[in-house]
């Protein structure tokens, strides 16, 4: 154990940390009215594309609304969640928000359960 | 670090007209440390960088229920590994899109920056380490890297003493066993 070497500590760019406390100022500042509307931007637009895209195919069934109507799309296979993600303006951060969520309903970081090893 | 009045500081992060003053010093006091436990987890400086932003900013709306529980070094420290793991278990998760492999990429990094620095054992350390599961890695960082205390780190992870003991043990023996085969 007393062979293993401790790591050095890693170096940062000139001033960084003469400069972060600003930057995170700045931010708190900025961030005290931060909706998650990225992710409501993300929705709707994907929402808009699939009524525009195939809102006049179902004339004479009972009309869908939009969700339910992306919904009909991706359940029969239609679209896969490839194509539904590429529909997103910036689809890594809709994947970002979708596996935050996911993740922090199902799997909390700690647990004594889990294997350390 | 031990010797900050962490009840003064409080008290003049918490009063509106010294809120500002008061965080600021929060952050000089807290974020080397903070940064340095990141970076030991992610790397990537820029990626250490979002993350120290992150945790900090949590902080800042969390503080004002900060009940004193912890001291604000382990609570803070709480907040910075959780979010480093989370991170690289998004990293890990995300399949849609990626180019690369997340682990590829931090091993290339590691022999980059020895190229740069000329330093062929830290890089030897650093691949090893890299082999750990992170939450392994971490207890290691925390434990052999950091100097803390194995009651710190429990109360850092919410994990008791025996587990991270026994966790400590396996990844030692593993990074000596892996520095040894190359």
């Amino acid at each position: 154990m007393h062979q293993l070497p401790k790591q050095k500590p890693f170096t940062t760019p000139d001033n960084y940390f003469e400069e972060l406390p600003d930057r995170i100022l700045s931010q708190v500042k900025d961030k005290n009215s931060s909706p998650n509307w990225y992710w409501a931007a993300a929705a709707v637009a994907l929402l808009s594309l699939g009524w525009w895209q195939f809102g006049g195919t179902n004339s004479t069934s009972l009309p869908l609304t939009a969700e339910e109507e992306v919904l009909l799309y991706i359940e029969s296979g239609h679209w896969s969640a490839h194509d539904v993600l590429s529909l997103a303006e910036d689809p890594n951060q809709l994947l970002d928000q979708i596996i935050e969520e996911e993740y922090a309903k199902t799997a909390p970081l700690w647990t004594e359960e889990e294997t350390w090893f | 670090m031990n010797q900050v009045n962490e009840k003064e500081l409080l008290a003049q992060i918490r009063a509106p007209f010294t809120r500002e003053i008061g965080f600021r010093r929060f952050i000089e006091i807290y974020q080397k440390p903070i940064y340095q436990i990141i970076r030991r987890m992610v790397l990537i400086h820029e990626d250490a960088d979002d993350l120290t932003q992150i945790t900090f900013i949590k902080a800042y709306k969390a503080l004002d229920r900060f009940e004193g529980n912890s001291t604000l070094f382990t609570w803070l420290y709480r907040i910075a590994t959780n979010e480093s793991l989370t991170f690289l278990e998004k990293k890990k998760k995300r399949y849609f899109f990626s180019v690369d492999d997340h682990q590829e990429k931090l091993e290339s990094y590691v022999d980059s920056s020895a190229t740069l620095s000329g330093d062929e054992i830290q890089a030897k350390l650093q691949k090893s380490l890299l082999k750990l599961p992170d939450k392994q890695r971490l207890v290691f960082h925390l434990k052999y890297e950091e100097d803390l205390s194995y009651e710190e780190i429990s109360k850092i992870t919410g994990t008791s003493v025996g587990a991270l003991k026994a966790s400590y043990h396996h990844a030692v023996k593993k990074i000596e066993q892996s520095l040894l085969q190359e």
